[in-house]
């Protein structure tokens, strides 16, 4: 149990690789906090993560022996993020380990001069400020231990360029710099920060995972074809799954990288070795 | 900035159902019924945060099972509010209590037997406790007396969850069982280590007085009615958990002894550890096997000289002596030793300065079968006179006229012994258990005596170390100690008998060290074995040259290393070029014990382990009754295995009292070494200094040792000796000396008094230039002088001109008195340290270098002032 008595908050847990996550962490000993939004936004052109969703996640967990707090948050409001820290101080009294996990892939699938401003800002907002926000809210616990880890969950995106994708490149890309820049705030407190970077995640039913159809659709490729296609960049030639993504983000929670911080971990199948 | 919690769990009966509408809880399912009070627990030891709610209830259900949680900060909730933790308007009537053992019981921040891991605290249960709570209170102050190691302890107990913690003390030397379960007295100073929170409880309901434990060692004992149910323990990590977990079953299984043994009974006699945590122990402090290998020194070396019989052995000045030519010249000189008479078991004395001669003689007497008694010729004559005497010498290989009144014995020069025409050489002995060696050491009491050390112990402390150290015909090693000193004997056989170049070091050389520094360079020395004070010398030589040093291992021995006093030498030479192994020893059990990497990291922890036993031989640690101690407790260190030496020649009596059977397995003979050590969990072994250094001021035990290691760590002091002389009125005082560099003798004082206990700080601090050292490059402390009542004064003596003026001046620094020209330098006081230091000072001054062998021969101020002149004139 490599987690044992430690306490999680996850954001954009209701679904996909956040319930992966947050059903891992709970296998190895954690408690967990379980955020997201739960119900949908005007600007982003798919279903975002139910009440209902997050319910779920809520359940495996506590059938995996978790004590579980289910908490309804949009990242992009400072006040909602801040109380639902505090409510999770409230039930658990301390924080360990954060997963910015939250993020949109759409509205994507234009080229860098058509997006609209709110198009922009909507994307930023929540692939990027909405962890910085979490950050804010969740390092002065960590400080105060002077413990934690943060594993922010970026995406290839962030270090190479996708077309028709600038916001989500921009937003991705930022998040790295984040992670660098906080790893070196709160070195000198124990408290860590890294990235995981995923490549194309499969999208399994049993986590209601939808975003690499999402992708697809903005990409203008057909849904259908899209795993096929998207598996040509990924030399391990397989489609990964939300598990490898939890994973990685497991060792980076726990004390097996207590030197690790300010990295930024591949989980891509080789799509970064070319 | 944490909060201080209590906890209570109470078991609704009705179900779920009987809590009251309206009470706000955070709900949780367990797996089962079964499993609700575990996951109760886990919620009960849940931290508070400090901007959070006083009081946070979670309600633990499955099926019809439920338990409410009830969580509250100790300073708003008592006791008593906790049990109304279900009613209604709870959180509107909160009272604020004070936190028991906050008022009268401040917490020990330091466990001095601990050896913590950061990090790595431990909370457990032990259950059933038989006894009840006097008896808990008297086995736990004897279990505490054990580790603190002290007579007299002091610990807090709380008795009721809202009561205040009292300090209290125990006397536990001396005792019957009845005098310990009288009540403790209750006392006002001090700090508390361990503490005992008593409460009671009844059915169902459970309750927890603290969820951070308050001291380094909490025992929460739950009583139902007069018998205790379970017992709470967390330690901190100041403690090692392996350790909490000893100390814990300790104080349970002495609980349940103490109400079963007759009350008048000592309670020294009652054993702490059960026999398998003592074998547990001394597995832990066993090295391991001896490797395999021959056990007949002159065998060993045979096979060496046959397989590379050109390679070099020894290197004399300019002389180069082969395998080959050793091996022939030794067999040469044990024909004429066998011609003498010299057979199995006769002990021959050498009495011969470091040189070829001397290792061919020691060779040649064990080839003849013989024991050789190493003597050194600059010991006074009756120092030798006394070793022949008590060693039962015949034969003495050596000068005629270093033996003026020979009597009986014969004294020859080796050339008279090597000319004999070498025959076929007889096979050596066989029998590894034959004496190699008698080496006589002086202890602090009596006199020298001298130690049987059998060659197999030689060959297997070779064998112990070969591997670790790769020792290998690549080595170049020097001979620089004395015969008389043991360390010369792992110098000499761990380079010949693993096929290593051995260079001698002349006399001078070895008290100049700048000319063994250039020696080190020239001949590419690549294993070194010094003393630590000798080293500190090197050190200092090495940053001043900065010469190019092939040195891949310096291996420490013969006295405590402070290894603060690597930080330069690290600075220069990486632990990956060259390591460094400190290895703690004595003659009883053939030089090496134990043994120590020291990195940097070390270095800036002020370390004081000596590493873990050598493959072959083991240590532990015992009390006085021979009894062993678990780790973290000191006690003397007791040495076992294949090291051990025979005895003492010729005293039986001195034998069986430090020889003694105790070993791991049945009839194994330990040596009991009279050093104070302590054991770490993981096999490793701190040495802490004498026994005899451990001293009673005003009743305290106080160690010398610590002191020293205090003064040491101050900045601008280079070294340190610490001594105790008895006073006429019983007590007596504690005289330290210090080498200093920019510290002034009052700051030391001063840094003593604010970091030592008052019985601990020394009456005096006397600044010295250099401190005497003894033949080995030990410490000499019979040699310190008298304690400075005032500052010493400075140079007043007036030289015939400004050279000798500044001469006089340079004297009188370092010998700290004033000096005339008839002055000599070694009638007052100088040392070869003191040589250094005048040396050194000249250097700093502009003054030209004069080789150290020239100040033994003009040691008076008028000679030296000649000396210092025709240099600079020549
Ligand atoms: N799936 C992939 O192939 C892939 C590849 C690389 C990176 N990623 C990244 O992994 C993370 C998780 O992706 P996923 O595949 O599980 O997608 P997903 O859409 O299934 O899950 C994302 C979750 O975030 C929540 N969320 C979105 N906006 C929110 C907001 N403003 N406030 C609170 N919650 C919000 C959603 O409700 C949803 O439950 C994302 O950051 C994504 O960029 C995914």
């Amino acid at each position: 149990m490599r987690l044992e008595g430690r306490t999680v908050l996850i954001t954009g847990a209701a679904r996909g690789i956040g319930r992966a996550c947050a059903t891992r962490f709970a296998a190895e000993g954690a408690d967990l906090v379980l955020l997201d939004i739960g119900h949908d936004l005007p600007g982003v052109g798919y279903p975002l993560g139910s009440a209902d969703q997050l319910k779920q996640t809520g359940a495996l967990c506590e059938r995996a022996g978790a004590a579980v707090l289910t908490v309804l948050a949009d990242v992009r409001d400072t006040a909602a993020v801040g109380s639902a820290v505090d409510t999770a101080l409230e039930r658990f009294g301390t924080l360990d380990v954060l997963v910015n996990n939250a993020g949109i892939a759409a509205p994507s699938g234009k080229a860098v001069h058509e997006v609209t401003e709110d198009e922009w800002a909507l994307m930023l907002d929540i692939d990027l400020s909405g962890a910085w926000r979490m950050i804010a809210a969740v390092a002065p616990e960590m400080l105060r231990e002077r413990r934690g880890s943060i594993v922010n969950v970026a995406s290839t995106a962030g270090t190479v360029g996708y077309r028709h994708f600038a916001g989500y490149v921009a937003a991705k890309h930022g998040l790295i710099g984040l992670t660098r820049a906080a790893a070196l705030d709160y070195a000198p407190f124990g408290v860590r920060v890294n990235a995981v970077c995923p490549g194309s995640v499969r999208d399994d039913p049993h986590l209601d995972g939808r975003m690499l159809s999402e992708i697809a659709r903005s990409l203008d490729v057909p849904v259908g074809e899209h795993e096929q296609i998207f598996l040509r960049d990924q030399p391990m030639n397989a489609l990964l799954e939300a598990a490898d993504v939890a994973g990685a983000a497991l060792w980076l929670a726990g004390d097996d990288s207590r030197q690790v911080t300010g990295t930024v971990t591949a989980v891509d199948g080789g799509f970064g070795a070319r | 900035m944490t909060v201080e919690t209590h906890s209570l769990i109470v078991r609704l009966p009705g179900g779920a159902d009987r809590l009251p509408p309206g009470v706000l809880c955070w709900r949780r399912t367990a797996a089962s019924p079964e499993s609700v009070r575990a996951v109760a627990r886990r919620e009960a030891a849940r931290p508070m945060h400090p901007a959070a709610a006083p009081v946070r209830r979670v309600l633990v259900t499955a099926g019809d099972v439920a338990d409410l949680v009830i969580v509250a900060d100790r300073n708003a909730v008592s006791r008593s509010r906790l049990e109304q933790g279900f009613e209604q308007d709870f959180e509107q009537n909160l009272d604020v209590v004070a936190a028991p053992w906050a008022a009268t019981a401040p917490a020990a921040t330091a466990v001095s037997w601990g050896q913590g891991v950061p990090g790595q605290a431990r909370s457990f249960e032990t259950v059933p406790v038989t006894g009840g709570e006097r008896e808990f209170l008297a086995a736990a102050a004897l279990v505490l007396a054990c580790y603190e190691a002290r007579d007299r302890v002091t610990f807090a107990v709380v008795p009721g969850a809202d009561a205040e913690a009292r300090l209290v003390t125990a006397e536990v030397s001396g005792r019957t069982v009845a005098d310990l379960l009288a009540p403790p007295v209750v006392t006002t100073a001090g700090e508390a280590v361990l503490g005992v929170v008593v409460t009671s409880c009844d059915g169902p309901d459970e309750y927890v007085a603290h969820h951070r434990p308050p001291y380094p060692v909490t025992a929460h004992v739950e009583l139902g009615g007069a018998t205790i149910v379970r017992v709470r323990w967390s330690f901190t990590d100041l403690v090692h958990p392996a350790t909490a977990r000893r100390f814990a079953d300790q104080v349970s299984r002495l609980a349940g002894r103490l109400g079963q043994v007759a009350p008048d009974l000592d309670a020294g006699r009652l054993d702490l550890l059960t026999s398998a945590e003592t074998a547990e122990v001394l597995r832990l402090g066993d090295g391991g096997a001896r490797p395999p290998g021959e056990q007949v020194v002159a065998r060993r070396f045979r096979e060496i000289a046959v397989r590379r019989p050109g390679a070099v052995a020894l290197c004399d000045g300019t002389e180069q002596w082969t395998y080959a030519r050793l091996d022939r010249e030794s067999g040469a000189m044990a024909a004429g030793l066998r011609a003498y008479g010299v057979g199995p078991g006769v002990p021959v004395g050498i009495c011969l300065d470091v040189g070829a001669a001397l290792v061919v003689s020691q060779l040649a007497v064990l080839k003849a079968g013989g024991t050789y008694v190493p003597m050194d010729p600059g010991h006074p004559a009756d120092r030798l006179r006394y070793l022949a005497d008590d060693a039962r010498l015949r034969l003495v290989i050596g000068s005629a006229a270093t033996f003026p009144d020979a009597g009986a014995m014969t004294v020859v020069e080796p050339a008279e012994l090597g000319r004999e025409p070498a025959g076929p050489e007889p096979p050596a002995a066989d029998d590894g258990a034959r004496a190699a060696y008698v080496i006589y050491t002086s202890g602090s009491t009596g006199r020298p005596k001298g130690v049987v050390v059998p060659q197999r112990n030689v060959c297997a402390l070779v064998d112990a170390v070969r591997d670790d150290l790769r020792l290998g015909p690549d080595d170049t090693w020097t001979l620089f100690h004395s015969s008389a000193f043991d360390f010369s004997v792992w110098e000499i056989w761990g380079c010949l008998l693993t096929g290593g170049r051995l260079v001698l070091v002349p006399y001078w050389t070895r008290r100049d060290s700048d000319e063994f520094y250039d020696l080190l360079v020239r001949e590419r020395v690549t294993v070194l074995n010094q003393t630590p004070s000798a080293f500190a010398q090197l050190v200092r030589t090495d940053e001043r040259r900065r010469g190019e040093l092939a040195l891949r291992l310096v291996v420490f021995g013969g006295e405590a290393l402070n290894v603060r006093m690597l930080a330069p030498w690290f600075a220069r030479h990486p632990s990956a070029t060259c390591r460094i192994v400190n290895m703690f020893g004595i003659t009883e059990t053939t030089v090496h014990v134990t043994s120590e990497t020291v990195t940097p990291s070390a270095v800036s922890s002020g370390s004081r382990s000596v590493g873990r036993a050598l493959p072959g031989w083991s240590v532990s640690v015992r009390d006085a009754h021979g009894r062993v101690l678990p780790p973290g407790v000191p006690g003397e260190i007791v040495v076992g295995g294949a090291g051990v030496a025979t005895g003492y020649r010729g005293r039986p009596g001195l034998t069986a009292q430090r020889f003694v059977a105790g070993g791991t397995t049945a009839g194994d003979r330990v040596y009991r070494s009279g050093d104070l050590g302590r054991l770490h969990p993981d096999g490793r072994l701190d040495h802490l200094g004498r026994l005899d250094h451990q001293v009673k001021v005003r009743g305290h035990r106080i160690e010398l040792d610590e002191i020293r290691s205090v003064i040491l760590d101050l900045p601008g002091v280079r070294e340190a000796a610490v001594r105790f002389r008895a006073g006429d009125d019983g007590d007596g005082r504690i005289e330290a000396y210090a080498v200093l560099e920019g510290a002034t003798t009052e700051q030391v004082l001063e840094a003593c008094r604010r970091i030592l206990p008052g019985y601990m700080v020394p009456s005096s601090v006397t600044a010295l230039a250099g401190l005497p050292m003894t033949a080995n490059g030990k410490v000499d402390m019979s040699a310190l002088p008298d304690p400075a009542v005032a500052p010493a004064p400075a140079a007043s003596q007036e030289g015939d001109d400004a050279l000798a003026g500044r001469l006089s001046a340079i004297w009188a620094e370092v010998l700290k008195a004033d000096v005339a020209m008839t002055t000599n330098f070694f009638t007052a006081g100088g040392t070869s340290l003191g040589v250094v230091r005048v040396l050194a000072r000249m250097q700093e001054r502009g003054l030209p270098k004069v080789p150290v062998r020239q100040f033994y021969r003009n040691s008076t101020l008028a000679q030296f002032v000649d000396l210092v002149r025709t240099t600079i004139d020549g």
